[in-house]
């Protein structure tokens, strides 16, 4: 055999199928998985118990819980959206700062549901047909107005095809919408209500949770988490770059537009459920890369228990720390998730070294 | 002469304007090993893409008697392995995760199965890569690396395989072991065509060369006939010492 001497005298040939995505710490993917779902339980726990409202009044019991069952349901399901759109989209471009934000599919998201908001209020108070739902306005906004930085980002993809210049037009239909945004909240200040309905949205919450809004997010998130399960092998070839991915048997082309697009999808969800809510899909797939591995079969299903975990975790402290009313979804999520991507950042640069 | 592994004909590539592949034609036979050499930008390595399938080119490429452009990407790399010369892989993948990404083009969107596992073992164990299986990838040395992914090529079970500098920046020893490797697979049937910068190796380890200068092959044939001092002084513009060259092989009675 050639060079067989330099194979170890303890070198082993497996069973035929190794574990796949084996953890770089030696933490059995059951634990991780089984961890997870501790916390999970502790957190919906939490999100049930803590708040304003009384759980011993017999009479305010039932209604308490129903609200903040659909108020944890909605966290958990965005917190999930956010963080498979944010795996997706490390994975595809292997740059692990690639977050659902940056590919314009938030901030269209956003856009589109304050447009919602203000042409609702200007056009269609009191006139609106009675099939409509008054609060299904903003979601069906925020859908609508990530595909159109989607559809934009795909017919680029379709002209040129390097990363950087589909990550630099994300960025830059990103800030084109969140001007766009800025001018609507400018003239959203003319009516108080209005106002104030644009500036909660914009900040992020999920305090206004019914059933709809489930409805909304639950099919959304379950097909796009199945989608990113299905993607997640040729995502693992991509890996290797595009080239190689190509010379291996992926279709990079189609692996590309299709993650977008569930991206886009996921991330108009969450927005459309919870308002912006920053530093998920950036933070729990880096948390969980060293505890599970880059394999995308295991950072997909983790990433969404995680996320779900997160959102649900920082949707409990908006109640709990003290002040006026709740504080913005979006402030702790992102006053919590940005030292932690620094602390994680540091650590692993220090470990790789 | 063995039967035909690979032709291509009149390949051009451009990138904008500049051409950087005029119109070679080239065949490669299975059971030999073929080199590509040249200097720097003659077009080596755009070569290597444009048979592989992952640059657009103009003109036909066979794999067998098969138009590569009438197949599917994973056709293609069930035909031809491409092992590039720096990988852009810098994820915490394991050997056994990088190596099982030539199952990719068998398995697809679906989980591998036994086969594929059967053919990754096969394939560390053929590049002498088995021992490092549960590693992350990118700590390996850049010789193991190499390896690996020479192994992972191997793992698509193609009967083709093109190699882009596998020896550059390797010691000695391992620039050896990596001459000895393709041998090796040569002679087991498949047909192996490997960009090579070292004239001296092309010379002494390959069967067949074809010399490359600006986007074209200049000359080809035995590689004995093609490293010789008029191709050499022509092509790169230097003289051709024979007098000067020294060789390596490993002690008698090494594996």
């Amino acid at each position: 055999m050639i060079d067989a001497a330099r194979i170890d005298t303890d070198g082993h040939v497996g069973d035929g199928a190794p574990a796949e995505g084996a953890s770089p710490r030696g933490v059995p993917f059951g634990v991780v998985v089984a961890g997870l779902v501790v916390l999970a339980l502790v957190a919906i726990g939490a999100s049930l118990l803590v708040g304003r409202g009384n759980l011993s009044d017999p009479s305010l019991r039932s209604t308490l819980l129903a609200l903040r069952s659909y108020r944890t349901a909605t966290a958990f399901l965005a917190g999930a959206c956010l963080a498979t759109g944010g795996v997706m989209l490390q994975g595809l471009f292997r740059n692990p700062l690639a977050d659902p934000s940056m590919i314009g599919a938030t901030s269209g998201a956003s856009f589109g549901g304050t447009a919602a908001l203000v042409a609702f209020d200007f056009l269609l108070r009191g006139h609106a047909p009675r099939f409509f739902a008054p609060e299904m306005v903003l979601p069906a906004g925020c859908l609508l107005g990530a595909l159109v930085p989607l559809a934009l980002l795909l017919v680029i993809t379709r002209w040129r095809s390097d990363r950087l210049v589909l990550l630099l037009a994300g960025f830059l239909l990103s800030s084109l919408f969140l001007s766009l945004l800025a001018f609507l909240i400018s003239v959203a200040q003319e009516s108080w209500e209005l106002g104030r309905a644009v500036v909660r949205f914009s900040l992020g919450n999920v305090g206004g949770s019914g059933p709809r809004q489930i409805a909304l997010i639950a099919p959304l998130a379950v097909a796009g988490i199945l989608a990113a399960f299905f993607w997640a092998r040729p995502l693992d070839v991509l890996l290797s770059g595009e080239q190689e991915a190509e010379s291996l048997g992926v279709d990079t082309k189609q692996a590309r537009t299709w993650c977008i697009a569930w991206t886009a999808l996921l991330s108009a969800g969450a927005v459309a459920v919870g308002g912006s809510v920053a530093f998920v899909g950036l933070v729990v797939p880096h948390a969980l890369r060293p505890l599970v591995g880059v394999g995308h079969r295991r950072l997909v299903p983790t990433a969404a228990l995680g996320g779900g975990v997160f959102v649900v975790a920082c949707d409990v402290l908006t109640r709990v720390v003290p002040g006026q009313g709740e504080l913005p979804l979006g402030v702790i999520t992102g006053v919590i998730g940005a030292p932690l991507f620094l602390f994680l950042l540091v650590k692993f640069r220090k470990e790789e070294r | 002469m063995s039967a035909e592994a690979l032709r291509a004909e009149n390949v051009v590539v451009r990138f904008g304007a500049r051409e950087a592949l005029r119109g070679p034609s080239l065949t490669v036979a299975f059971g030999e090993v073929t080199a590509v050499v040249g200097p720097n930008a003659s077009g080596k390595t755009t070569l290597l893409k444009a048979l592989a399938g992952i640059v657009p080119y103009e003109g036909r490429v066979f794999y067998g008697s098969e138009d590569a452009a009438t197949l599917t990407r994973a056709a293609r790399a069930r035909r031809v392995a491409y092992v590039p010369q720096k990988t852009e892989l810098d994820a915490a993948q394991t050997v056994h995760e990088v190596v099982m990404q030539g199952r990719y083009a068998h398995h697809g969107f679906g989980a591998p199965s036994r086969l594929d596992g059967e053919a990754a073992e096969r394939a560390m164990t053929e590049a002498a890569v088995t021992h490092l299986e549960r590693r992350p990838f990118t700590t390996l040395s850049g010789g193991e690396q190499r390896r690996v992914l020479v192994a992972r090529a191997l793992a698509t079970e193609a009967p083709t395989i093109l190699l882009d500098e596998p020896t550059a920046s390797l010691d000695v020893a391992h620039v050896l072991g990596i001459h000895e490797l393709l041998r090796a697979l040569a002679e087991r049937g498949r047909g192996v065509l490997v960009v090579l910068h070292a004239l001296d190796d092309a010379r002494m380890q390959t069967d067949r060369t074809l010399l490359m200068s600006n986007g074209r092959i200049v000359a080809e044939g035995a590689s004995t006939a093609i490293i010789v001092a008029e191709h050499v002084r022509d092509v790169y513009g230097v003289e051709l010492v024979e007098a000067g060259a020294i060789g390596f092989r490993r002690p008698k009675g090494a594996a």
